[in-house]
This record gives C-alpha cells, sequence and structure tokens, in this order.
C-alpha cells in the first residue's frame, strides 16, 4: 500500500526516508523529554511518565494530596455548543493559551474558541462540503494505473495483460487506503511544542494551521491520522495504515516502514525511554518511534490507551475494550486488573495519586483511585453520557460529547453530604500505603533489571597463607649439622565472574533421592512448597511474583470495598440526625470498624492521617 | 453440679445488678459519643491491634528485619580456615660389610611445616537475587497475609463485642436475655484473649 503512494508522488521510499528520521532524531534534541515548554496533554509524548496537575491548580506532590476524588468533588458544566447540532468526536487545548480550544466534529468540521468555550467559531468546513469525494480518488487511482501501460504494445498481449492485472491492483490498492482512511475519525491536535502549530487528521488528509487553528492549509492528502505525537523535532502520526512522520512540524509527511504498516493506531505515547502505540490489534513498541515491535505479552484486539504508572518503574496500564491490563515488569507479563470492562471504553489518563485513573467512554465519565480496580462515575450534572474526548485545561478536565462540550468545575457549595466528611485519608493513598508495607512492595521481585545484572556482578575471593617451615640435618660422618626456618605469607584477591553456580553431580543409577539432604546441601530450595535447583532462581522469583502480584490486587480490592462503604456511611451521617440513638451509636461504631480496618492494612496510618496544609 | 449452680446465680446476680444500674443511666445519653464514652476505661481497639501484633509476632519490624537480613547476610563471606601441620624426617645409613649388623647412622633430618589458609569468599550475586532472598520475600508475604488476617478477626471481634456492651446498655431485656448477652460477652472477651494471650483481660482490669 505505501509503494504506489510514495512512487506516485515523488516521496522517498520509506527504506530512504528511514536513515534521514534516525540521523534527525537522535542528532536533535528531544524537547518534550520534561524539559520547560513541555505541556501534559493527550496524545503529548514525554519522557518521562505524565502527572497531571491536582484539579486545584496546584502542582502534584506529596504536600498536595486531594482530599476527595474528582467524582466527589467536581461537577461539569456545559460550554457553548460549538456548531449547532455539531457530532464531536475530537478535542484539543492549546498548549499556549488553556482557553482555546479546537474540536471536530464527525464530518472534520473544526470549531475554534479562544474564551474557553464561550462563543465558538467555524474554521474548516467537514469533509461533504469539500471538493474531494470519490471522483478524486479514482482520478488519482486512474492516474497511477496509467503508468503501469508504459511502454506496453498492443502486439504484445502476454504483457498487456500483465499491465491490466497491475493497474487493477493499484486502483484496488488505492480505493483501500481511501476506504481505511476514512474509517478513522477526525482529530484535532495542537502541536506539544506551542508556536501555534495545530493539526487536523480527517478522511485521508492532514491540515494544518500555524495561527493557533484560525486558518488551515491542507498539506497532505496520502493518509489521515487517528494520533498525533511529538517525537523530538518530528511529529508522529497513527492512522488508519501504521504511523507517518514529519520532521517539519506537519508540513510534509512520509510514510515509516514498520511492523505497523497495515494496523489502525488508536493512539501513540512515550514514557519511560520508549515509545508506545495502541492499536487495532495489540501493543507496539519502539525505542525511537521507527522500528517497532509487538508486546506479544499485552493483551490482543482493540487496545485504546497506554497509561504510564508514575509511581513505579517499569509499571503501566494498557486500557483494552474487554478490561485494563497491567504490568509491573515493562511488559514481560500483563495480568488483568478486574474482569469489567468499560462499556465503550474510549480513553483513559492517569491523574495525581497513586492509581488514580480517569476513563471516558460511551457510558459517561469513570473515575478509579486503586489502578482500575473500583470504578466510581465522575459525571455529576453531565446529561450526555457519550463522551468522544478528552483533554486538561488549565489542569481541569475537559470533555466533547457528541452533543457538546463540557468543563470539570468545583462546585460553589458542596453538596451537604460532602460538607459533614471529615478529612479523610484518599483511597489511592490508603492503597499506595497498604501496599508499601514491607513484605508487599512490587519491586522487590523486579525481575527483569535483576536478571539483567546478574552475569555482570563477580564473586570475590580473598585468600590469606601464612607458612612457618624449620628444618634441621645433621651428618655424623663430619660432625656437622645445619638447620633453619622460613616464615613466608602471601595473600590473594581474586574476582570470578560466572563461577557462581557450582556443579551438582546426581547419581542416576541410585534408586531414590534423599531430597532433604539436597536442600540441607544447598543444591534444592524449598519456596512456598515448589522445589527448585539453584539454576531456577529467576523462576523461583516469577512465581513468587505473581503471588505477590496476585494478593497485592486481593488486598487493593479489600481496602477499596472498606474505603467505599466508609464513604457511604459518612456521608449518610446527616441523615441520621434524627434517628435513634440507638441507630447513631451503631452507625458511629460501623465507621470506627472501618476505620480501624483500614488501619489494619496501613499500619495505623489511616486515622492518623491528615491532609497537608497547601 | 454445685459449683455450676454457684456459677450461673452469681451470673444472674451481677446481670441484675448491671442492669439496675445501666437503667438508671440509659436516659441520661444524648449523643453516639454519650453511649461510647461509657467504654472509655476499657483498652482502645488500637491498644488491642498493639496487643495482638504482640503476641502474634508479625509486626512490621519482624518482617522489615527479615527483609533486611535476607539482603544483607549476602554481605557476610564465606569463611575457611585451613591449618597445616608436617612433619617430616629421614635418616641415612652406613653398612660397611654389607650386612644389618654393620648399620652406622650416618646422617638426620627433620623437615617442619605449619601453616595457616584464610579464605574469605563473596557472592554477591547473592545480593542482586538469591534463593534465600526469594523464599524471605514469600516467607513475609504469608506474613503479612497473617497479620492482616489476625488483626481483621480480632477488630471485627472487638466491635460485636462493643455492639453487644451498647445493646446491654441501651436495651436490657428480659432476665434471660441479659444472661445470654453476658455469656455472649464473656465469649467474646475470650476471644480477644485467645488473640492477645490474655492480654486483653488484664488490661480490662488494670483499667
Amino acid at each position: 500500500m505505501a509503494g504506489p503512494r510514495d512512487a506516485a508522488n515523488g516521496i522517498a521510499p520509506a527504506g530512504v526516508c528511514t536513515p534521514l528520521l534516525l540521523l534527525v532524531l537522535f542528532v536533535a534534541p528531544r524537547t518534550w523529554a520534561g524539559e520547560p515548554g513541555a505541556r501534559g496533554g493527550l496524545g503529548d509524548p514525554p519522557s518521562t511518565p505524565e502527572v497531571l496537575p491536582l484539579p486545584d491548580g496546584t502542582l502534584p506532590g506529596a504536600e498536595a494530596l486531594p482530599v476527595l476524588p474528582l467524582s466527589q468533588s467536581r461537577v461539569w458544566e456545559e460550554v457553548a455548543q460549538p456548531g449547532g447540532d455539531a457530532d464531536l468526536v475530537s478535542l484539543s487545548v492549546s498548549p499556549d493559551s488553556p482557553n482555546r480550544w479546537l474540536a471536530a466534529d464527525a464530518n472534520g468540521g473544526v470549531y475554534l474558541t479562544d474564551d474557553g468555550g464561550g462563543r465558538w467559531m467555524q474554521v474548516l468546513r467537514g469533509v461533504e462540503a469539500e471538493v474531494r469525494g470519490d471522483e478524486a480518488i479514482l482520478l488519482e487511482a486512474e492516474m497511477l494505473s496509467a503508468d503501469t501501460f508504459q511502454g506496453v504494445t498492443a502486439a504484445d498481449a502476454e504483457a498487456e495483460a500483465e499491465a491490466v492485472r497491475a493497474a487493477n491492483e493499484t486502483t484496488s490498492a488505492v480505493l483501500e487506503s481511501h476506504a481505511a482512511s476514512a474509517q478513522v475519525p477526525p482529530t484535532v491536535w495542537f502541536d506539544s511544542a506551542g508556536g501555534g502549530v495545530a493539526l487536523i487528521g480527517r478522511a485521508g488528509e492532514v491540515w494544518r494551521s500555524t495561527d493557533g487553528g484560525e486558518t488551515w492549509m491542507r498539506v497532505d492528502g496520502e493518509a489521515g491520522a487517528a494520533a498525533f505525537a511529538r517525537v523530538g523535532t518530528a511529529v508522529v502520526a497513527g492512522g488508519a495504515n501504521g504511523v507517518r512522520a514529519s520532521l517539519d512540524a506537519g508540513l510534509s509527511w512520509l510514510d515509516v516502514d514498520s511492523a505497523l504498516v497495515g494496523r489502525r493506531v488508536n493512539e501513540l505515547t512515550a514514557f519511560g525511554g520508549a515509545f508506545y502505540a495502541a492499536t487495532d490489534n495489540g501493543l507496539y513498541r519502539s525505542p525511537d518511534a521507527l522500528q517497532w515491535a509487538r508486546v506479544h505479552a499485552a493483551p490482543d484486539g482493540p487496545l485504546v490507551s497506554t497509561i504510564p504508572d508514575p509511581d513505579m518503574a517499569g509499571g503501566y496500564w494498557v486500557a483494552a475494550q474487554r478490561g485494563l491490563f497491567r504490568t509491573d515488569d515493562g511488559g514481560l507479563a500483563f495480568s488483568q486488573t478486574v474482569n469489567q470492562p468499560l462499556r465503550g471504553l474510549r480513553k483513559m489518563v492517569h491523574l495525581d495519586g497513586a492509581g488514580h485513573l480517569l476513563a471516558i467512554s460511551s457510558d459517561g465519565v469513570w473515575e478509579s483511585m486503586d489502578s482500575g480496580i473500583r470504578w466510581t462515575p465522575a459525571s455529576r450534572l453531565l446529561s450526555d453520557p457519550d463522551v468522544r474526548a478528552l483533554d486538561f485545561s488549565a489542569g481541569e478536565p475537559v470533555i466533547a460529547t457528541a452533543t457538546g462540550v463540557w468543563r470539570m468545575v468545583q462546585p460553589e457549595h458542596l453538596p451537604d453530604t460532602q460538607a459533614v466528611m471529615r478529612p479523610t485519608m484518599p483511597m489511592g493513598v490508603t492503597v499506595d500505603t497498604a501496599l508499601s508495607r514491607a513484605g508487599m512492595q512490587g519491586d522487590l521481585l523486579s525481575l527483569a533489571r535483576r536478571t539483567r545484572a546478574l552475569p555482570f556482578v563477580p564473586n570475590l575471593q580473598l585468600e590469606f597463607q601464612d607458612a612457618f617451615t624449620g628444618s634441621r640435618d645433621a651428618d655424623f660422618q663430619v660432625l656437622t649439622s645445619a638447620g633453619g626456618i622460613k616464615n613466608a605469607w602471601g595473600a590473594t584477591a581474586k574476582l570470578c565472574w560466572g563461577c557462581s553456580s557450582s556443579t551438582t553431580y546426581y547419581d542416576y543409577n541410585s534408586d531414590s533421592y534423599d531430597v532433604q539432604q539436597m536442600v540441607d546441601d544447598g543444591a534444592l530450595t524449598v519456596i512456598d512448597g515448589q522445589v527448585y535447583d539453584q539454576g531456577s532462581v529467576v523462576a523461583a522469583a516469577a512465581n513468587v511474583a505473581q503471588k505477590l502480584a496476585s494478593f497485592r490486587v486481593s488486598t487493593a480490592q479489600q481496602i477499596s470495598e472498606a474505603w467505599m462503604t466508609r464513604q457511604r456511611l459518612v456521608a449518610e451521617t446527616p441523615s441520621l440526625a434524627e434517628a435513634p440513638l440507638r441507630d447513631r451509636v451503631m452507625h458511629e461504631l460501623a465507621v470506627q470498624e472501618l476505620d480501624a480496618r483500614l488501619d489494619c492494612w496501613t499500619d495505623g496510618r489511616f486515622t492518623i492521617w491528615k491532609p497537608e496544609s497547601p | 453440679m454445685t459449683l455450676r449452680r454457684l456459677s450461673l446465680q452469681a451470673l444472674v446476680l451481677a446481670v441484675l445488678a448491671t442492669g439496675l444500674t445501666n437503667a438508671a443511666v440509659a436516659g441520661d445519653f444524648r449523643s453516639a459519643d454519650d453511649v461510647l464514652a461509657q467504654f472509655k476505661s476499657e483498652p482502645t481497639v488500637l491498644d488491642l491491634q498493639n496487643m495482638v501484633l504482640e503476641y502474634s509476632k508479625t509486626d512490621n519490624h519482624y518482617v522489615e528485619a527479615w527483609l533486611a537480613a535476607s539482603k544483607n547476610s549476602a554481605l557476610l563471606p564465606t569463611f575457611e580456615v585451613d591449618y597445616g601441620y608436617d612433619n617430616g624426617y629421614g635418616q641415612d645409613f652406613d653398612y660397611a660389610d654389607g650386612t644389618v649388623s654393620s648399620e652406622l647412622l650416618s646422617a638426620s633430618n627433620v623437615d617442619l611445616k605449619n601453616s595457616v589458609t584464610a579464605k574469605a569468599k563473596w557472592d554477591f550475586t547473592k545480593l542482586v537475587m538469591s534463593s534465600e532472598r526469594i523464599r524471605v520475600i514469600s516467607e513475609t508475604q504469608d506474613i503479612v497475609k497473617l497479620r492482616d488476617k489476625v488483626l481483621d478477626e480480632a477488630t471485627r471481634v472487638y466491635f460485636d463485642r462493643r455492639r453487644l456492651q451498647v445493646d446491654m446498655l441501651m436495651n436490657q431485656g428480659d432476665v434471660k436475655t441479659q444472661i445470654k448477652n453476658e455469656l455472649r460477652l464473656e465469649e467474646l472477651t475470650a476471644q480477644l484473649d485467645a488473640y492477645t494471650g490474655g492480654l486483653f483481660s488484664r488490661k480490662l482490669k488494670n483499667k
């Protein structure tokens, strides 16, 4: 598919452009790598895990923890609706101005606001109103097919038949390419590098603006895009047929020949020194956004998002339509955090606090404070649950639904149930505290890093020797005797790599093994009822790590249940004001019991927790 | 049989006495805090949890000590000390006429050797990962599970007991109910004693 397009448009084939791209990417400074000016937002690829500002606008950090989750402290407020009955599918907030937003509808119409949704203006008409249509696509296919007949004479029937077949294939390829691109919904994206550059991917085209989205120019008609991301000085776009790259901020585009060709890319992210593409069938990883390899342990099927865990090196989530999966070892193994998919999941991001996730779906906005085990609807006052896009403006979530744009705000008056809530350790912090106890830390058995280090670690042997030698000789014939004493000492230091394992000989002729004796001798080890030899340390660690992961998940589940029950009970307190005294006492005891249980899991920190003053 | 009857009579008398006392104060409570303040003299749930941790030896510092020891043990070398003692001697004889009887000691030599060798070996791979450490990590998980389970159970029993106390305080019922409640209270107290090695009851008496 990429070949004919390249040849027809004079773009260098991917094999040629790849070295050039590599050179530029490695030589050029990577401005997105957490440097000043970089912005945390959807599709932006920071090299370090993305940590978004707190809802109250303060910087994330231990000194400013949210007392309440978003679902309890924020409500949705609808802003002016762009384009009347626009069927919005994409939204992006400018890194230069938090009140400048772009929104795209399903037809590719694009709207711009400069005042945080107060007033919208259409800056690009929808695809149906544009000239390009089926006829233009067929014309392109015809022009490409005409090339195949060059030099073919009517007398050479065999060559003519071959040319006809090639022309048919070319036409089919062009039509399929455009059909696939047309299935990708329009997307708008502000360049995280700022400077007023914005891009639109729609119906097999890319449009570009250099004035913050006010005027647009069509820069590419070869393929659309479902996701954009900045990678150093290049911009990468993922679409219906893998990824493409631009070295001039989206002005011209080159195909990247990689394992992603033929895959639809739903989202591009970068963290931990690697790039991740969530595709229609599996997760792909790349060290440079050019050479992509499939992460085989990741779940199959359509993936929506890849979310880094800033609290754990090598930990990240993969959001699939069939559920949320997590890895703690950089992608060597994944486990499903909960077998309960969010219906119509479209995107997921990580917020402040350990395990704090926010997801948008066709069923509203959902929030989890415990790494995705329990989900709470964060849809208060949101009348349209069909949420299509999510971005952040000054730290507050902004969403696009089918019927409009909504922003999250803190209500002037919290509901009564919240007013009576005493300061409570947030669920994420509670779970994190419990899972950080001695014996529960997930990095105890971080296999990937440790096993890589093992071959480079030596054995050291120091040896000291001291010898005293004395001798005496007597000759009785000449009546002489001689003797001497000698004291000698020496020291040796020896470093030895790869000599740590000893060889164990087994007598296979023997009828039975004395396992206990072998355990006593150190040849075998029994861990958790399983017998391992000394060469199976990694396997043993993997088994124990699996057990630990399961225990952590189960503990987090119990804690989140207790935490949520406690919140519910506390919220019910005002309604019990007129209840019989016995009921009030029992209610108070129920809260105290949950406090005590949460104290069990947090070594007593739950009840003494106090929010830090800002 | 006599003892049992006497014991029950004592229990009934105690229940009646408690009921009279409670009846006198039941109407004075205005809030949940007033009611719960009646039990201030008893160990708090935090006291109980500390007792449980102490008795079950599952406190966090045990686990931390295990993990630290399993890691730091690799810093200690394997020692090997060899001592060698060689005592060699030899004698030369001359035989004047080739017979044994003409044997004449002509020379002798003695060689003595004392040697000491000390070896210390460090296997630094065990600082990275070792089967011993993995086993300790596995065992500490079991300890944490045990601690969570024991603490959770003890906490549940503590609050069951407290709820029963509140019921007994606010709604005495007839003598039969009071006896039943008193027995249940003793049962729950005994369960807490089982988790704390009897320390809970001792603290009750002390306070």
